[in-house]
């Protein structure tokens, strides 16, 4: 009972040292960098992860993260503070991503594979969680999904990670991507039935290997 | 609902991305269709498979180390220079010599435009060779014309020396190229022929003229003009060159 009266306290003690975003910002945007660095901390999870599944591969990610929070730093004085801030990220950081994939795409660079060097780092946290026969399978799925999601168009990647990984729903994908909803639902579909088809064939070849291997 | 119809609909179905009527019949085509309910289940598997399309666990140094590049660009980006002052920079060396510039142009430009119009409003002058010249021909104007003929003199004027010249047309020939003769002509006229013929005859606001010219050589030549103005007159005098000077 103690124990429980303590934490609440804690929990209480930590929420009122937590200062709300909105004052974060507007420090920010009148050049305080401290509550520049706690935005960042806020922030720096979804970011990476987004420019992670945008570009395939760490180090582009990183380079992105640095870029998009420079960006958000530099243009933190025009955000509306009505406006949803991780939406705003978000649209910078897509924008980020399609500048970086723009410059790969005319260096005749496609996306890198996102499984291999990285994957299976995924993977150890789950290790103790779950047998080596279960790793493996999420392991495939993993670079099978990667993979599937390397063949999609920009856009319709872009749609699909906002709508099916972080959750938002199509009216905020609509307005990140700038687009209207029944433009994003079109490219959802799409990016679904493609990511399909991709998986369906994927798993054929694997069984077909197996098999002559066999 | 079609088969071909509910597969369409299908990807949009598993994530509830359709209409509510829609939704009702694509769920109604699939309680009655087992290859369809099929598809809808690997939808939904697929869609638990892209949920979980996680990136790796990053590191904390390596978001420290993205802070720390981020924060580090920031204060170079606030230690930058702005616009302005690269400009100013660029532009402070040489703004010394610009205004140096300037004034050079300002003032050469001030001096061809006052040696214009002094050259312009500069009285006719007439140089050595007219001073000699000048004296018979305004000796006879003097001879051939009455004082009567002059009834608009105001004050004529009694020259320290020389002739005077009388005329009541008050004309004077003025040119640019500089006087090479003068003549009387005409009784009330004096014409002023230049070198290139360009004669340039401007009416003078004057009733009476009044010329001394030094019969001597040496002597300058004196020229006086009254205005309308009985109060106001104007003189000059030409210093005369002798050929022999102008040739040293």
């Amino acid at each position: 009972m103690a124990l429980a009266v303590e934490i609440q306290l804690q929990v209480a003690a930590t929420s009122q040292n937590q200062t709300p975003l909105t004052d974060l910002i507007e420090r920010a945007a009148s050049g305080d960098t401290a509550a520049f660095e706690q935005i960042m901390i806020h922030s720096q999870h979804r970011v990476m992860a987004m420019t992670w599944r945008m570009l395939g591969n760490e180090a582009d990610a990183r380079d992105a993260s640095q870029e998009v929070f420079l960006k958000v730093y530099r243009y933190l004085g025009r955000f509306d503070q009505n406006q949803d801030f991780f939406a705003w990220l978000y649209t910078i950081t897509l924008n980020v991503c399609r500048d970086i994939g723009r410059q790969r795409s005319t260096n005749n660079d496609r996306f890198k594979p996102i499984i291999g060097d990285v994957g299976d780092k995924a993977y150890e946290i789950h290790a103790d969680q779950a047998d080596a026969e279960q790793v493996s399978i999420l392991s495939q799925q993993r670079e099978m999904i990667a993979k599937a999601m390397a063949m999609l168009p920009q856009k319709e990647r872009a749609a699909i990670v906002l709508r099916d990984v972080e959750g938002l729903s199509t009216d905020e994908v609509a307005r990140i991507l700038n687009s209207s909803s029944t433009t994003v639902r079109s490219q959802i579909s799409s990016a679904r039935k493609k990511i399909k088809i991709y998986c369906d064939q994927y798993v054929k070849n694997k069984r077909r290997r197996t098999t002559d291997e066999l | 609902m079609s088969c071909k119809h509910c597969k369409e609909m299908l990807p949009l179905f598993v994530g509830r991305d359709l209409d509510e009527s829609t939704t009702h019949s694509v769920a109604a085509h699939l309680s009655v269709c087992s290859e369809c309910s099929l598809s809808e289940n690997e939808y939904r598997e697929l869609m638990m498979m892209i949920g979980q399309f996680s990136p790796p666990a990053f590191s904390d140094s390596m978001f420290a180390g993205i802070r720390q590049r981020v924060q580090r660009d920031i204060e170079n980006a606030g230690n930058a220079p702005t616009l302005t002052q690269i400009l100013a920079d660029y532009f402070r060396p040489r703004f010394g010599w610009y205004v140096a510039a300037a004034l050079l142009v300002t003032i050469a430009g001030s001096a061809v435009f006052f040696t214009t119009v002094r050259n312009q409003n500069r009285p006719l002058i007439a140089d050595n060779g007219t001073a000699q010249s000048i004296a018979p021909h305004i000796g006879q104007s003097i001879e051939s014309q009455s004082p009567e003929a002059f009834p608009d003199a105001a004050r004529p004027v009694d020259p320290p020396q020389g002739k005077v010249v009388k005329t009541t047309a008050g004309r004077a020939y003025r040119s640019h190229r500089g006087v090479r003769s003068v003549t009387a002509i005409a009784g009330n006229q004096l014409a002023v022929k230049t070198e290139s013929k360009t004669t340039l005859a401007i009416p003078a606001a004057t009733n009476v003229a009044h010329i001394s010219a030094a019969a001597a050589v040496e002597s300058p030549l004196k020229m006086e003009m009254q205005t309308k103005d009985p109060n106001v007159r104007i003189i000059w005098f030409a210093h005369p060159v002798t050929k022999q000077n102008s040739r040293n």
